[in-house]
Protein backbone atom coordinates (compact mmCIF):
# COMPACT_ATOMS: atom_id res chain seq x y z
CA UNK A 1 0.00 0.00 0.00
CA UNK A 2 1.42 3.72 -1.19
CA UNK A 3 1.68 6.65 0.95
CA UNK A 4 -0.55 8.71 -1.03
CA UNK A 5 -3.09 7.81 -3.66
CA UNK A 6 -3.47 9.92 -6.59
CA UNK A 7 -6.10 10.07 -9.67
CA UNK A 8 -4.31 10.50 -13.31
CA UNK A 9 -6.75 11.96 -15.77
CA UNK A 10 -5.40 11.42 -19.18
CA UNK A 11 -6.74 10.15 -22.76
CA UNK A 12 -3.71 8.70 -23.36
CA UNK A 13 -4.17 5.31 -21.72
CA UNK A 14 -0.56 3.27 -22.62
CA UNK A 15 1.29 6.60 -20.74
CA UNK A 16 -1.33 7.11 -18.17
CA UNK A 17 -1.41 3.19 -16.95
CA UNK A 18 2.50 2.94 -17.72
CA UNK A 19 3.15 6.19 -15.51
CA UNK A 20 0.41 4.71 -12.30
CA UNK A 21 2.65 1.73 -12.27
CA UNK A 22 6.12 3.47 -12.19
CA UNK A 23 4.54 5.70 -9.20
CA UNK A 24 3.84 2.09 -7.42
CA UNK A 25 7.03 1.65 -6.95
CA UNK A 26 7.96 5.24 -5.33
CA UNK A 27 5.61 5.03 -2.38
CA UNK A 28 2.48 6.37 -4.52
CA UNK A 29 -0.81 3.91 -4.70
CA UNK A 30 -2.73 5.44 -8.34
CA UNK A 31 -5.50 5.12 -10.17
CA UNK A 32 -6.25 6.56 -13.74
CA UNK A 33 -9.28 8.07 -15.94
CA UNK A 34 -9.36 8.90 -19.24
CA UNK A 35 -11.94 11.36 -19.96
CA UNK A 36 -13.05 14.12 -16.89
CA UNK A 37 -16.24 11.87 -16.93
CA UNK A 38 -14.80 8.94 -15.47
CA UNK A 39 -12.20 11.32 -13.50
CA UNK A 40 -15.15 12.76 -11.34
CA UNK A 41 -16.68 9.23 -11.27
CA UNK A 42 -13.61 7.95 -9.52
CA UNK A 43 -13.49 11.38 -6.83
CA UNK A 44 -17.16 9.99 -5.90
CA UNK A 45 -15.62 6.54 -5.37
CA UNK A 46 -12.60 7.13 -4.24
CA UNK A 47 -10.41 9.14 -1.88
CA UNK A 48 -6.94 10.71 -3.44
CA UNK A 49 -4.59 12.75 -2.03
CA UNK A 50 -4.04 14.68 -5.13
CA UNK A 51 -5.05 14.80 -9.11
CA UNK A 52 -2.93 15.27 -11.93
CA UNK A 53 -4.88 16.68 -15.12
CA UNK A 54 -3.84 16.69 -18.43
CA UNK A 55 -4.92 20.04 -20.29
CA UNK A 56 -6.27 18.50 -23.71
CA UNK A 57 -8.92 15.59 -22.94
CA UNK A 58 -11.65 14.55 -25.32
CA UNK A 59 -15.35 16.00 -24.46
CA UNK A 60 -14.75 17.93 -20.75
CA UNK A 61 -11.80 19.77 -21.46
CA UNK A 62 -8.81 20.05 -18.83
CA UNK A 63 -9.87 23.00 -17.69
CA UNK A 64 -13.65 23.09 -17.05
CA UNK A 65 -12.24 19.42 -15.18
CA UNK A 66 -10.16 21.71 -12.70
CA UNK A 67 -12.80 24.00 -12.40
CA UNK A 68 -15.25 21.62 -11.45
CA UNK A 69 -13.13 19.54 -8.82
CA UNK A 70 -11.77 22.64 -7.33
CA UNK A 71 -15.56 23.49 -6.28
CA UNK A 72 -16.21 20.16 -5.38
CA UNK A 73 -13.28 19.11 -3.53
CA UNK A 74 -11.36 22.69 -2.47
CA UNK A 75 -8.86 20.88 -0.36
CA UNK A 76 -7.57 18.35 -3.24
CA UNK A 77 -4.28 19.83 -4.68
CA UNK A 78 -3.68 19.70 -8.35
CA UNK A 79 -1.50 19.43 -10.78
CA UNK A 80 -1.49 20.35 -14.43
CA UNK A 81 0.01 18.72 -17.24
CA UNK A 82 0.01 20.37 -20.58
CA UNK A 83 2.03 20.18 -24.24
CA UNK A 84 3.73 22.68 -25.87
CA UNK A 85 2.85 25.34 -28.20
CA UNK A 86 0.38 28.00 -27.96
CA UNK A 87 -2.28 26.09 -28.70
CA UNK A 88 -2.11 24.24 -25.62
CA UNK A 89 -1.45 26.72 -22.77
CA UNK A 90 -3.91 27.77 -20.96
CA UNK A 91 -4.54 31.23 -19.82
CA UNK A 92 -2.56 32.46 -17.01
CA UNK A 93 0.42 30.70 -15.73
CA UNK A 94 -1.68 29.20 -12.34
CA UNK A 95 -4.80 28.83 -13.44
CA UNK A 96 -7.34 28.95 -10.34
CA UNK A 97 -7.25 25.80 -8.60
CA UNK A 98 -3.85 24.57 -9.95
CA UNK A 99 -0.71 24.00 -7.51
CA UNK A 100 1.61 23.60 -10.53
CA UNK A 101 1.88 23.51 -14.02
CA UNK A 102 4.33 20.54 -15.52
CA UNK A 103 5.41 20.19 -19.05
CA UNK A 104 5.15 17.24 -20.93
CA UNK A 105 7.22 14.76 -21.36
CA UNK A 106 6.88 14.15 -17.39
CA UNK A 107 9.91 13.55 -15.49
CA UNK A 108 8.88 10.48 -12.63
CA UNK A 109 11.38 11.99 -10.27
CA UNK A 110 9.50 15.55 -10.42
CA UNK A 111 6.49 15.02 -10.78
CA UNK A 112 7.11 12.88 -7.22
CA UNK A 113 8.49 15.71 -6.06
CA UNK A 114 5.56 17.99 -7.12
CA UNK A 115 3.43 16.03 -5.69
CA UNK A 116 4.70 15.73 -2.77
CA UNK A 117 4.75 19.44 -2.19
CA UNK A 118 1.33 19.73 -3.05
CA UNK A 119 0.29 17.50 -0.49
CA UNK A 120 2.85 19.28 2.31
CA UNK A 121 1.39 22.53 1.52
CA UNK A 122 -2.63 20.55 1.93
CA UNK A 123 -1.30 19.17 4.73
CA UNK A 124 -0.17 22.11 6.66
CA UNK A 125 -2.99 24.55 5.59
CA UNK A 126 -5.51 22.24 7.68
CA UNK A 127 -3.54 21.96 10.39
CA UNK B 1 0.28 26.84 -54.71
CA UNK B 2 3.96 27.45 -53.32
CA UNK B 3 6.38 28.43 -56.20
CA UNK B 4 10.14 26.69 -56.37
CA UNK B 5 12.65 29.10 -58.31
CA UNK B 6 14.53 25.30 -58.32
CA UNK B 7 17.52 26.57 -56.86
CA UNK B 8 19.17 25.31 -53.62
CA UNK B 9 19.47 28.25 -51.32
CA UNK B 10 16.00 29.14 -51.43
CA UNK B 11 12.40 27.86 -50.45
CA UNK B 12 10.29 30.18 -52.70
CA UNK B 13 7.48 32.08 -51.90
CA UNK B 14 3.91 32.23 -50.72
CA UNK B 15 2.30 34.10 -53.14
CA UNK B 16 -1.28 32.77 -51.85
CA UNK B 17 -1.69 32.28 -48.00
CA UNK B 18 -4.92 30.56 -47.85
CA UNK B 19 -3.97 27.01 -46.98
CA UNK B 20 -1.35 27.92 -44.73
CA UNK B 21 -3.45 27.74 -41.30
CA UNK B 22 -4.26 24.64 -42.86
CA UNK B 23 -0.74 23.30 -42.84
CA UNK B 24 -0.40 24.89 -39.48
CA UNK B 25 -3.51 23.05 -37.97
CA UNK B 26 -2.39 19.69 -39.04
CA UNK B 27 1.10 20.10 -38.24
CA UNK B 28 0.18 21.28 -34.77
CA UNK B 29 -2.22 18.16 -34.25
CA UNK B 30 0.33 15.88 -34.98
CA UNK B 31 2.94 16.90 -33.04
CA UNK B 32 0.51 16.98 -30.05
CA UNK B 33 0.16 13.12 -30.85
CA UNK B 34 3.86 12.59 -31.70
CA UNK B 35 4.65 14.10 -28.27
CA UNK B 36 2.14 11.45 -26.73
CA UNK B 37 3.94 8.73 -28.44
CA UNK B 38 7.92 10.00 -27.37
CA UNK B 39 6.47 10.44 -24.10
CA UNK B 40 4.88 7.09 -23.58
CA UNK B 41 7.95 5.44 -24.86
CA UNK B 42 9.84 7.62 -22.40
CA UNK B 43 8.05 6.09 -19.44
CA UNK B 44 8.15 2.81 -20.72
CA UNK B 45 11.68 2.84 -20.95
CA UNK B 46 12.03 4.37 -17.21
CA UNK B 47 9.63 1.37 -15.97
CA UNK B 48 12.15 -0.95 -17.54
CA UNK B 49 15.16 0.74 -15.50
CA UNK B 50 12.65 0.67 -12.46
CA UNK B 51 12.05 -3.64 -13.33
CA UNK B 52 15.82 -4.22 -13.13
CA UNK B 53 16.17 -1.72 -9.88
CA UNK B 54 13.81 -4.00 -8.45
CA UNK B 55 14.65 -7.25 -9.26
CA UNK B 56 18.34 -7.15 -8.85
CA UNK B 57 18.62 -10.92 -9.21
CA UNK B 58 19.36 -10.82 -12.89
CA UNK B 59 22.13 -12.86 -15.09
CA UNK B 60 25.44 -11.30 -14.99
CA UNK B 61 25.78 -8.56 -17.18
CA UNK B 62 22.18 -8.32 -17.92
CA UNK B 63 21.57 -5.61 -15.36
CA UNK B 64 24.50 -3.42 -17.10
CA UNK B 65 22.94 -4.23 -20.07
CA UNK B 66 19.19 -3.35 -19.64
CA UNK B 67 20.20 -0.01 -18.38
CA UNK B 68 22.36 0.89 -20.96
CA UNK B 69 19.14 0.52 -22.91
CA UNK B 70 16.78 2.02 -21.17
CA UNK B 71 19.33 5.13 -21.88
CA UNK B 72 19.58 5.05 -24.90
CA UNK B 73 15.57 5.02 -25.24
CA UNK B 74 15.76 8.01 -23.21
CA UNK B 75 18.09 9.76 -25.08
CA UNK B 76 16.28 9.17 -28.32
CA UNK B 77 13.12 10.26 -26.91
CA UNK B 78 14.77 13.94 -25.58
CA UNK B 79 15.97 13.98 -29.21
CA UNK B 80 12.47 13.19 -30.39
CA UNK B 81 10.86 15.39 -27.39
CA UNK B 82 12.89 18.87 -28.90
CA UNK B 83 12.06 18.50 -32.44
CA UNK B 84 8.80 17.87 -31.84
CA UNK B 85 8.56 21.03 -29.61
CA UNK B 86 10.36 23.09 -32.27
CA UNK B 87 8.11 21.69 -35.27
CA UNK B 88 4.71 22.90 -33.19
CA UNK B 89 5.88 26.19 -32.50
CA UNK B 90 6.98 26.48 -36.22
CA UNK B 91 3.28 24.86 -36.78
CA UNK B 92 1.50 27.90 -34.81
CA UNK B 93 3.63 30.59 -36.98
CA UNK B 94 1.23 30.66 -39.80
CA UNK B 95 -1.69 31.39 -37.35
CA UNK B 96 -1.81 34.81 -38.31
CA UNK B 97 -0.52 36.83 -40.82
CA UNK B 98 0.61 39.96 -38.66
CA UNK B 99 1.32 39.48 -35.19
CA UNK B 100 3.74 40.65 -32.41
CA UNK B 101 6.22 38.24 -31.53
CA UNK B 102 9.69 37.93 -30.41
CA UNK B 103 12.02 37.15 -33.39
CA UNK B 104 14.78 35.65 -31.57
CA UNK B 105 12.16 32.93 -30.61
CA UNK B 106 11.58 32.29 -34.55
CA UNK B 107 15.23 32.56 -35.48
CA UNK B 108 15.95 29.95 -32.60
CA UNK B 109 13.21 27.64 -33.83
CA UNK B 110 14.08 27.86 -37.52
CA UNK B 111 17.99 27.84 -36.39
CA UNK B 112 16.94 24.27 -34.56
CA UNK B 113 14.81 23.44 -37.81
CA UNK B 114 17.95 23.70 -40.23
CA UNK B 115 20.78 21.93 -37.77
CA UNK B 116 20.17 18.61 -40.50
CA UNK B 117 21.16 20.80 -43.27
CA UNK B 118 24.02 21.95 -41.82
CA UNK B 119 24.66 18.77 -40.99
CA UNK B 120 24.19 17.11 -44.48
CA UNK B 121 27.11 19.70 -45.59
CA UNK B 122 29.12 18.64 -42.51
CA UNK B 123 28.57 22.01 -40.91
CA UNK B 124 27.06 24.04 -37.98
CA UNK B 125 24.99 26.55 -37.46
CA UNK B 126 25.66 28.60 -34.21
CA UNK B 127 23.05 31.35 -32.44
CA UNK B 128 24.37 34.12 -30.14
CA UNK B 129 22.51 37.19 -28.64
CA UNK B 130 19.06 34.98 -28.19
CA UNK B 131 19.15 35.70 -24.62
CA UNK B 132 16.96 39.02 -24.52
CA UNK B 133 13.50 39.57 -25.81
CA UNK B 134 13.56 41.03 -29.61
CA UNK B 135 9.85 41.83 -30.05
CA UNK B 136 8.78 43.15 -33.85
CA UNK B 137 5.47 43.50 -35.80
CA UNK B 138 4.96 41.08 -38.95
CA UNK B 139 4.14 37.98 -40.28
CA UNK B 140 5.86 34.98 -38.32
CA UNK B 141 5.55 32.81 -41.27
CA UNK B 142 7.17 34.69 -43.45
CA UNK B 143 9.89 36.47 -41.79
CA UNK B 144 11.09 32.23 -40.63
CA UNK B 145 11.36 31.70 -44.38
CA UNK B 146 13.74 35.17 -44.39
CA UNK B 147 15.55 33.76 -41.68
CA UNK B 148 16.14 30.30 -43.08
CA UNK B 149 16.88 31.40 -46.72
CA UNK B 150 19.44 33.44 -45.45
CA UNK B 151 20.95 30.41 -43.25
CA UNK B 152 21.08 28.06 -46.11
CA UNK B 153 22.68 31.27 -48.41
CA UNK B 154 25.16 31.38 -45.52
CA UNK B 155 25.46 27.56 -45.11
CA UNK B 156 26.17 27.27 -49.02
CA UNK B 157 29.22 29.73 -49.24
CA UNK B 158 30.64 28.89 -46.19
CA UNK B 159 33.87 26.60 -46.00
CA UNK B 160 33.94 23.59 -44.91
CA UNK B 161 33.56 22.41 -40.98
CA UNK B 162 33.38 26.37 -40.62
CA UNK B 163 29.90 27.43 -38.56
CA UNK B 164 27.57 29.54 -39.79
CA UNK B 165 26.39 32.44 -37.43
CA UNK B 166 22.91 33.89 -36.58
CA UNK B 167 22.80 36.73 -34.41
CA UNK B 168 19.78 38.89 -33.53
CA UNK B 169 20.19 42.47 -32.42
CA UNK B 170 18.92 45.46 -31.65
CA UNK B 171 19.50 49.20 -32.60
CA UNK B 172 17.03 52.24 -32.01
CA UNK B 173 13.73 50.83 -33.47
CA UNK B 174 15.22 48.17 -35.89
CA UNK B 175 15.50 44.37 -35.17
CA UNK B 176 18.37 42.82 -37.34
CA UNK B 177 19.15 39.02 -37.72
CA UNK B 178 22.77 38.94 -38.85
CA UNK B 179 23.87 35.79 -40.67
CA UNK B 180 28.13 35.47 -40.76
CA UNK B 181 29.70 32.24 -42.44
CA UNK B 182 33.70 32.32 -43.37
CA UNK B 183 33.10 31.90 -47.51
CA UNK B 184 35.99 31.62 -50.45
CA UNK B 185 36.20 35.15 -51.80
CA UNK B 186 34.79 34.49 -55.33
CA UNK B 187 32.56 31.91 -54.38
CA UNK B 188 28.91 32.39 -56.47
CA UNK B 189 27.13 32.59 -53.08
CA UNK B 190 28.36 36.03 -51.87
CA UNK B 191 25.16 37.65 -52.88
CA UNK B 192 22.03 37.38 -51.43
CA UNK B 193 19.35 35.93 -53.32
CA UNK B 194 16.80 37.51 -55.63
CA UNK B 195 14.18 35.34 -53.70
CA UNK B 196 15.32 36.70 -50.40
CA UNK B 197 15.53 40.11 -51.46
CA UNK B 198 11.97 39.58 -52.69
CA UNK B 199 11.20 38.66 -49.48
CA UNK B 200 12.23 40.92 -47.59
CA UNK B 201 10.55 43.67 -49.89
CA UNK B 202 7.40 42.28 -48.93
CA UNK B 203 7.84 42.48 -45.47
CA UNK B 204 9.64 45.55 -45.66
CA UNK B 205 13.12 44.47 -44.62
CA UNK B 206 16.07 45.25 -45.81
CA UNK B 207 19.28 43.04 -46.97
CA UNK B 208 22.75 44.01 -46.96
CA UNK B 209 24.76 41.06 -47.71
CA UNK B 210 28.84 42.21 -48.51
CA UNK B 211 32.02 40.13 -48.07
CA UNK B 212 34.29 41.99 -46.15
CA UNK B 213 38.31 39.74 -45.08
CA UNK B 214 36.14 36.59 -46.25
CA UNK B 215 33.02 36.56 -44.01
CA UNK B 216 29.36 36.77 -45.81
CA UNK B 217 26.96 38.57 -43.92
CA UNK B 218 23.67 39.50 -44.47
CA UNK B 219 22.00 41.89 -42.65
CA UNK B 220 18.07 42.00 -42.61
CA UNK B 221 16.63 44.91 -40.85
CA UNK B 222 13.14 44.39 -39.97
CA UNK B 223 11.11 47.01 -39.35
CA UNK B 224 9.75 48.36 -35.58
CA UNK B 225 6.36 47.83 -34.13
CA UNK B 226 3.55 50.17 -35.23
CA UNK B 227 3.11 50.96 -31.62
CA UNK B 228 6.53 52.29 -31.21
CA UNK B 229 6.90 53.91 -34.39
CA UNK B 230 3.52 56.01 -34.23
Amino acid sequence: MGDYRVLLVDDEEELVSTIVERLSYRGFESDYAINGQTALQKLREQQFDIVVIDLKLPGMSGNELINTISMAYPNLPILMVTGHGAGDSPAGAHPDGIFELMLKPLDISELVSKMREAIGAQERRHK
Amino acid sequence: MRKNDGTSNNVGEFPDRTGLPFVGRITGSVTHELSNVISTIEQVAGLLADLVETNPVLEDGLTARLHDISGRIERQTERGTVLIRELNFFSHLSDKESAEFDLTEVVRNIAVLSRRFANLQKKEILTTGLEHDVMIESDPLMISQLVFNALMIGLQGAESAEPVTVAVTKCDQHATITVNSKTSIGSPHLEASESLQRLAAELKCEVESNVVTGELRISVKCPPRRSTAE
